[in-house]
């Protein structure tokens, strides 16, 4: 560090963060001017609220609904803490057999739909499931527990959102300077302790990050909960507008749902703790030395097995047999291509279109704190809270009513599709700025650069891999969006999750199959581009 | 934005132009000469599904050349859409797969009246009594049931009859279903709510298998999950349609016991329609010859008009004696239905 | 600290390391008494951090034996994981937790002796920085806190790891001096790994001079800067000026002129010239040039090309303003010439 440095870090000390530029602070507005956009619906249907609506919301049983969907939101976002920090662990720091395999099956379940997913996992584990079948005749099993339920939920959900955690710590550990993990070895810490003190709290904001996900993710779930019958609060915001047509109500149970959210983003910036995360000088480009498993590689493999057994194999072999049966059958299962083109023509979209409006809201997060960045920040998160009915309704409305060329149009479908996902393109895009740390655009800057300059030259390929990382999340979960594609589409267009769709609802299992592997297959190149980005990170220089 | 408000509104006035060309040639109702609307196009929301009346709205597009977009979703979900569309709805038609879908629509004010002539085909128990929605095809509710395990006999005679402590573990049904909760609306209206959740409580306390929707509890059945779920009649043939032969029969609840509820589904136009004429057409056809033979060999449904039988083996809808409810009011006993399914802890 | 002065503290013996692509170190061995500050000193890539690692447990040899103490760690079928070889590490980064302040990095490999903690911030001069970030402190002060977390469990060896390679040279020297002291002062027994020359014979008691992946020569600093052990070690250890020579009976012809060899055998040899054992006196018709000069107050460095060509370099004290590049001088040698043959001293 040179002097002029460490005189500003003096400095950096006694003076507030830096004031962000107009530019940033007008784009930042013109985000949230969109992200606003449910909430002014819903507070506009709120504001309709007789004493009925408000009798409907306020008794014991919206108490449960809370303490209900909190509760599978916190063991989900625990559960999936736990099983995705030690496979991310194990597939980036040991000498784990065919690791780099491993690391790619055990973030494939995240391509797969919960609804898709949660179905699967009736079909195969339910009591007169597949498995029941093949363990009725040698064993004469006559039906297994009934896994519906909180069971079914938490596992379904557990199963289908771990891949957040894992991928985000597994960039995190990549991320990690090792020599921190050493230093605590020899200051007589084992392994052990030393993963405890200091890697888990090292890994705090990506732990956090995923957390972060997983937790939102279990809040505005829908499909899921709904297969497996949880009575959550969106099976009670959809019932209102399925059962009862009444939009009062569910306007209101939607807001209490946007509380919660913000009350776990409370908590995410909490977890996330005063340390600072730059990586500290130059960044040693040595090599790390695997970890030797020894008795434990046994223990390891099965746990990798186990999941991908129960999250990837499972719901994989269900569809399979459902599309084999078809063809048995002799149904007419037609594999027409447009479903995938639409697909890929709107997620691409959407993935862009989210990295575009990320990029404000993380450069204020990552380098201007303050009241304004975190009611940005906020703000930029309730569209991820909410059930996708409820933010398609929204648009539903004011396009229809404000903007009718807006409306029912494929950039619409795309504006939703930012409103609901965008903290995945924020949350990487962050990452990455806060790795990058604010120096080195000093450094540009102070070589006579123009801002501009140095934003195209050194802040662009720096901050690529986060932005590619959240494109990939936001392509990846706009292809398996559903209720806001199914009330926003264009009339007659379709994606690969409304012809699931279509098939499902007319019973059709094997006419939903066939989509079905093709969203997963198509799913796995995105997914692909995010493992291998944590892979890239890894320098292999030998030491010294 | 200029460049699209320009297209827009050449667009409008091409739609108006358009209009006023149909407006003048407009047909009465019943006609079937395939040209007169040709060029004409209509919106259709359709809560029923693709897969099954699909080929019915393109045959209705081949016999009256008028095109049809055609937005497929779920039934409530559409009638959500088009009450936040409010009058801006680009749709014409909205056909739903239940009554109450139309219902809620139709109190909102947004469903015009329906041609008379229309309306008086229809076995008036299937349609609104304000005119604004008219049924296409009755459902029947019944106990669809393993013939492996029970035979018709087993079977109690009244819906009532499975609160019984025999039935414990062996029944099922999808509570989140609109088609059940719709049953459930219909047992208050006729049997009071007292009575309703003596019996639903008496569901709870045998056990019952909860599904997601009709076509698994029906494999469940099929299954041997449970021996008996209650579902709509037509189900079973669905679900053997993409399985295969399944031993599954349905029993039908007749002399108007409450689990006797036939349900309607059913189309209404829509007041901000750019097209009424047309619109009312394709409800002429839904409800005329191709329509009603479609809904009774294709999707093994009750025809709701005079004149047209079931193409399964069904109980006589006579026989049935569905409760005299009126369709329309579902929507307005749902909210103690739901109350009463969650009071009893079956949401 | 613990062990018996005068006694070893860490010994290693034909150490071997081997990765996928290269040998790191190769029948490395070294001998630490206890109390000895010593510089690990080679070109990089010669395999200095890699034998820290192996020493600190990070890295499992190959071949070969570490011992701490009395204690086989390493080698002979032993294996002490590294927590508890009473080993600490100063790391080039100083890989300071980032999530714990200076009070709890410090306190990380202590069991609940808050007092030591005190004596150490105390003694690193990190009063009323307890409970700053890592990020929140200069460089000087991390480097201090990063000493002071491995000196605070009062560990058997410390090892530093280039630990001023981070700091720039303004802030190098006086670092360098504080960090020699405080070692000194706790009497601690360190290794530091350097490439800096300078910084090796300034700070340590000895010297280890390392050449792809095996120690050369030990030392103390005057050891190897007066009597190198090879032409290798001498070209490490300070500038080094080689001459042709040709011996004959005790005497060697050179570019400086004739010069006593005693003891040398007849026949062709080098000879080490450090740069401060030449003199150069300015003479018009000296048969020497001068090709470059660099000024640095104190002294200056002469470049000049001798008679028969060869090329040397020259320290001398003091302004000599008339050394001007193309001056003709004469040079000769004024101190001490070591003689090689083939590389080694004869």
């Amino acid at each position: 560090m040179s002097l002029v440095a460490e005189a500003s870090a003096g400095l950096r000390r006694s003076l507030p963060p830096a004031r962000a530029s107009r530019g940033l602070v007008v784009a930042s507005l013109a985000v949230c001017a969109v992200m606003v956009t449910p909430l002014a619906y819903l507070a506009l249907r709120a504001a309709e609220a007789d004493a009925s609506s408000w009798d409907l919301i306020l008794r014991m049983r919206t108490v449960w609904l809370t303490l209900r969907t909190l509760g599978l939101a916190a063991a989900v976002t625990i559960a999936a803490v736990a099983v995705g920090v030690p496979l991310a662990w194990l597939t980036t720091r040991t000498d784990l057999p065919g690791r780099r395999a491993w690391a790619v099956l055990v973030s494939l379940p995240l391509v797969i739909p919960s609804y898709v997913g949660a179905f699967a996992l009736i079909a195969a584990f339910g009591p007169r499931g597949m498995l029941q079948q093949l363990l009725e005749a040698p064993l004469g099993v006559e039906r297994l527990p009934d896994i519906t339920g909180f069971p079914g939920a938490f596992i379904a959900l557990t199963l289908f959102t771990y891949p957040y955690v894992f991928l985000l710590v597994s960039a995190g550990i990549k991320g990690l300077d090792p020599s921190i993990e050493d230093a605590s070895r020899s200051l007589a810490h084992t392994r052990w302790t030393t993963f405890r003190r200091v890697t888990l709290p090292s890994l705090r904001p990506s732990i956090a990050a995923g957390g972060l996900l997983v937790a939102l993710y279990a809040l505005h779930d829908f499909g899921a909960v709904s297969l497996m019958r949880f009575p959550a609060f969106t099976q009670a915001i959809y019932l209102q507008y399925k059962g009862a047509f009444d939009r009062t109500p569910a306007a209101l149970l939607s807001l209490m749902l946007v509380g919660l959210a913000l009350a776990v983003l409370v908590l995410e910036q909490r977890a996330r703790g005063r340390a600072r995360y730059y990586r500290s000088g130059a960044g040693t480009a040595r090599r790390v030395t695997p970890i030797e498993l020894g008795k434990w590689t046994w223990p390891s493999l099965v746990l990798c097995g186990s999941v991908t057994l129960f999250a990837l194999v499972g719901p994989l072999a269900v569809i399979v047999f459902w599309l084999i049966r078809g063809f048995a059958a002799g149904t007419d299962i037609e594999l027409t291509l447009a479903p995938a083109v639409g697909s890929l023509v709107v997620a691409s979209a959407a993935a862009l279109a989210a990295v575009a409006s990320a990029f404000p809201i993380a450069r204020l997060v990552a380098r201007h704190q303050g009241g304004f960045t975190r009611s940005v920040e906020r703000l930029s998160y309730t569209g991820y809270a909410l059930p996708g009915i409820v933010a398609a309704l929204a648009f539903v409305f004011f396009a229809s009513n404000f903007a009718p060329w807006l409306y029912q149009s494929l950039p619409l479908v795309v504006i939703a599709y930012v409103v609901l996902f965008l903290p995945q393109a924020t949350e990487p895009l962050r990452g990455a700025l806060m790795q990058m740390g604010p120096r080195v655009e000093e450094a540009g800057r102070a070589l006579g650069r123009t801002r501009r300059h140095v934003y195209l030259s050194v802040v662009a390929p720096l901050i690529a891999r986060g932005a590619l990382a959240g494109a990939a999340l936001v392509f990846l979960t706009s292809m398996k969006e559903l209720p806001a594609t199914l009330l926003l589409r264009p009339t007659g267009f379709d994606t690969l999750a409304t012809s699931i769709w279509t098939g499902a609802a007319a019973g059709l299992y094997s006419k939903a199959a066939a989509p079905a592997l093709l969203l997963i297959a198509i799913c796995a190149v995105p997914l692909y581009v995010l493992v291998r980005r944590v892979e890239v990170e890894k320098i292999e220089v030998p030491a010294e | 934005m200029k460049l699209r408000k320009l297209i827009g509104t050449a667009a409008a006035a091409a739609l108006v132009l358009g209009l006023a060309g149909c407006g003048d040639d407009a047909t009465p109702a019943g006609a079937t000469e395939p040209d007169d609307d040709a060029g004409a196009s209509l919106t259709v929301y359709s809560g029923r599904d693709e897969e099954f009346v699909g080929p019915l709205y393109e045959q209705f597009e081949t016999d009256t050349g008028i095109t049809l977009d055609v937005r497929y979703g779920d039934s409530a979900e559409l009638a959500a859409t088009i009450m936040e569309e409010g009058d801006s709805s680009p749709a014409d038609v909205f056909v739903s797969q239940d009554a109450g879908s139309l219902g809620a629509v139709a109190a909102e004010g947004l469903l015009a009246q329906i041609d008379q002539e229309i309306l008086d085909r229809v076995d008036e128990r299937f349609r609104s009594s304000e005119g604004t929605w008219v049924g296409l095809s009755g459902r029947a509710r019944v106990a669809a049931y393993n013939t492996d395990e029970l035979t018709e006999a087993d079977l109690p005679d009244s819906i009532l009859g499975f609160t019984d402590p025999q039935w414990k573990g062996r029944i099922g049904f999808a509570p989140t279903n609109s088609s059940f909760q719709a049953f459930v609306a219909g047992m208050i209206a006729t049997e009071g709510e007292d009575a309703t959740r003596e019996f639903l409580e008496g569901l709870v306390a045998n056990d019952p298998r909860l599904y997601e929707d009709n076509s698994s509890t029906v494999r469940g059945v099929a299954a041997g999950e449970i021996e008996v779920g209650f579902v709509n009649h037509y189900y079973k043939y669905e679900v053997a349609a993409e399985d295969g032969e399944i031993p599954v029969e349905n029993h039908f609840f007749t002399g108007g016991d409450p689990g006797a509820l036939v349900n309607a589904a059913g189309a209404g136009i829509l007041t901000s329609s750019k097209d009424p004429d047309a619109a009312t057409r394709l409800l002429d056809y839904l409800t005329g010859e191709q329509g009603q033979t479609y809904f009774a060999e294709e999707t093994w449904e009750y025809p709701v008009v005079d004149g047209y039988a079931p193409a399964v083996e069904l109980v006589a809808l006579d026989d049935i004696e569905s409760p005299e409810i009126d369709l329309s009011d579902l929507a307005g006993t749902l909210e103690p239905a739901l109350d009463l399914l969650a009071e009893v802890g079956l949401l | 600290m613990n062990a018996a002065a005068e006694g070893v503290a860490l010994r290693c013996a034909g150490v071997t390391k081997i990765f996928d692509d290269a040998v790191a170190l190769h029948g490395f061995d070294l001998t630490l008494r206890s109390g000895t500050l010593m510089a690990l000193l080679g070109p990089s890539g010669c395999g200095k951090t890699t034998a820290l690692r192996v020493i600190a447990g990070f890295e499992a040899p190959a071949a070969g034996e570490v011992w701490v103490g009395d204690r086989p760690v390493a080698g002979g079928g032993e294996w002490v994981p590294p927590e508890k070889r009473r080993i600490g590490m100063v790391f080039q980064e100083w890989a300071l937790f980032p999530h714990l302040d200076v009070w709890h990095n410090i306190a990380f490999g202590l069991d609940r002796d808050d007092e030591r903690v005190t004596d150490v911030i105390e003694m690193m001069d990190l009063n009323g920085f307890e409970r700053r970030m890592p990020h929140e402190l200069s460089g000087g002060q991390q480097q201090r806190v990063a000493l002071g977390r491995a000196l605070a469990p009062s560990p058997e060896v410390v090892l530093l790891d280039e630990p001023f390679s981070n700091l720039d040279a303004t802030l190098r020297a006086s670092v360098r001096a504080e960090v020699a002291q405080l070692l000194h002062d706790v009497k601690a027994t360190a290794i530091f790994v350097t490439h800096d020359q300078e910084e090796a014979l300034a700070m340590a008691d000895e010297v280890a001079v390392m050449v792809q992946g095996r120690v050369l020569q030990v030392g103390s600093p005057h050891e190897v800067y007066g009597s190198p052990s090879s032409r290798r070690v001498a070209s490490l250890v300070g500038e080094a000026n080689f001459l042709r020579a040709n011996v004959g009976r005790g005497r060697a012809s050179t570019a400086l002129g004739a010069i006593a060899a005693p003891g040398v055998p007849d026949g062709e040899a080098e000879v080490l010239v450090r740069p401060e054992a030449i003199e150069l006196v300015f003479d018009e018709v000296g048969d020497a040039r001068i090709v470059r000069t660099e000024f640095y107050g104190h002294d200056q460095l002469v470049t000049a090309q001798l008679a028969d060509g060869t090329v040397v370099n020259v320290r001398l004290l003091g302004p000599h303003p008339e050394l001007r590049v193309d001056a003709r001088v004469r040079a000769r040698l004024a101190g001490q010439a070591r003689f090689f043959s083939n590389g080694v001293p004869v």
